[in-house]
């Protein structure tokens, strides 16, 4: 039964992407409307949060079709990680940290639908990074 | 010598088996087979997704080609694994209900059961697969008379862990993944339009059609997510009924498996008048 397990799970992490791509959308509409960023800050990020729900749409295809037993453990690291997003991410002052948030939080998503092991890692190293940051700015 | 059996003793069993009261049995599986029927109405797919999605693409990039050409195979297979699970599901009510016929004589469940087992199920897990098989198994045996009359509630009990693990995934597929593509679907209409009513070079009139198309837009999908919504409520309450009826009830004429079968009844057709006024 791991294997149905995993699909729910799977299918929760592209819920948590969707919504972290909702609230990253909510904070670039804000920051343009308050013209603190440029429009070409605003249509990159919001290319960047398409990535993000570009593979949340592939996450939920997954669960429909297959779940990789490898990848149930990245997924659940992965939770913890969107939790912290989900809560911080409006409250980001520097845009720096908010874009490379979510440009490293599509590459990682990315990589769990690729099933590569090895960027999943390091992704997931990088965020802890950049979330380390957003308290010292 | 040998006696000659009267014609009657023949006629016996036949008679008996018209006097067992199957009515309930039948309103059952008529009831479960009418809900399934849905399924044909939810207008969405995984594949319909795709191909919206494709055409948003288009849209957003002003592409025009001499055909759309999407990429949708990996929304196709998902869309057999839901026509697989929904089959198995439709084949069991349907088989229950021919059981509860009191005119079969025979049926023959072999043309579905072969579409069934060439059907590819990619995600299934041992659990499901077995189930889905030993779903199908039961159907084509409960269908040649063994079962018949009070067996059918110890074929339905047998029947119930694989007919709530079928369930349960199909559910969990439209509710969970198939809506989840649709709510993924609103967000990029929501960050496009709403950058449409932004952008300096557009007229308030431009603007305007823009967030008309907007809530045209969610308007429907509104009305899909309810309809889906409602399917997995159907499959979730056959679930739940069939295991209720199963379990507590040792034979189909016992009162309380009538009754039960009137609950559920009730409860369908009130799940079916959602369904109606959404097509209205």
């Amino acid at each position: 039964m791991k294997e149905r397990v995993d699909s729910v799970f799977l299918s929760q992490v592209a819920d948590d992407f969707l919504e972290i791509a909702k609230k990253f959308n909510d904070y670039r509409f804000e920051k343009i409307s308050q013209q603190l960023i440029s429009q070409t800050t605003f249509v990159e990020m919001g290319i960047k949060a398409n990535q993000l729900m570009e593979t949340a749409r592939e996450m939920k295809l997954l669960s429909t079709l297959i779940v990789e037993p490898e990848a149930a453990e990245a997924l659940q690291q992965l939770q913890a990680i969107n939790q912290e997003i989900k809560v911080n991410i409006t409250s980001l002052k520097s845009i720096q940290v908010a874009f490379n948030l979510i440009g490293t939080l599509g590459e990682l998503a990315q990589a769990v639908v690729e099933k590569k092991p090895a960027t999943i890692a390091e992704n997931i190293r990088t965020i802890m990074n950049v979330l380390a940051k957003k308290t010292e700015e | 010598m040998v006696r000659k059996i009267p014609a009657v003793i023949f006629l016996v069993p036949g008679f008996l088996l018209a006097c067992t009261n199957l009515k309930p049995i039948q309103q059952l599986s008529s009831e479960a087979s009418q809900g399934l029927l849905h399924m044909h109405e939810l207008e969405y797919s995984f594949t319909r997704h795709c191909k919206d999605d494709c055409y948003f693409q288009k849209i957003q990039t002003y592409t025009i080609d001499r055909k759309l050409d999407c990429f949708c195979t990996d929304y196709e297979e998902a869309d057999r694994v839901v026509k697989d699970l929904f089959l198995v599901l439709e084949n069991y009510w349907s088989g229950l209900g021919l059981l509860g016929s009191p005119g079969l004589v025979n049926y023959d469940l072999s043309a579905p059961m072969k579409g069934l087992q060439s059907a590819k199920l990619i995600d299934m897990s041992e659990g499901e697969a077995s189930a889905f098989q030993k779903l199908s198994e039961l159907a084509v045996n409960a269908s040649t008379g063994q079962y018949r009359k009070n067996r059918i509630v110890y074929h339905m009990k047998e029947a119930d862990p694989r007919l709530s693990l079928i369930s349960k995934k199909l559910a969990f597929v439209l509710e969970e993944n198939l809506l989840g593509l649709l709510e993924i679907q609103k967000e990029s209409w929501y960050a496009y339009y709403k950058t449409l009513t932004i952008n300096d070079t557009l007229s308030p009139l431009e603007k305007e059609w823009a967030v008309e198309k907007y809530y045209r837009l969610l308007e429907d999908s509104d009305t899909i997510h309810l309809r889906v919504q409602s399917m997995a409520g159907i499959l979730d309450l056959l679930a739940v009924s069939h295991r209720e009826l199963s379990r507590k009830n040792q034979k189909a004429s016992q009162d309380g498996f009538k009754s039960g079968v009137r609950k559920l009844s009730e409860e369908m057709r009130s799940l079916q008048y959602e369904f109606e006024k959404l097509n209205e």
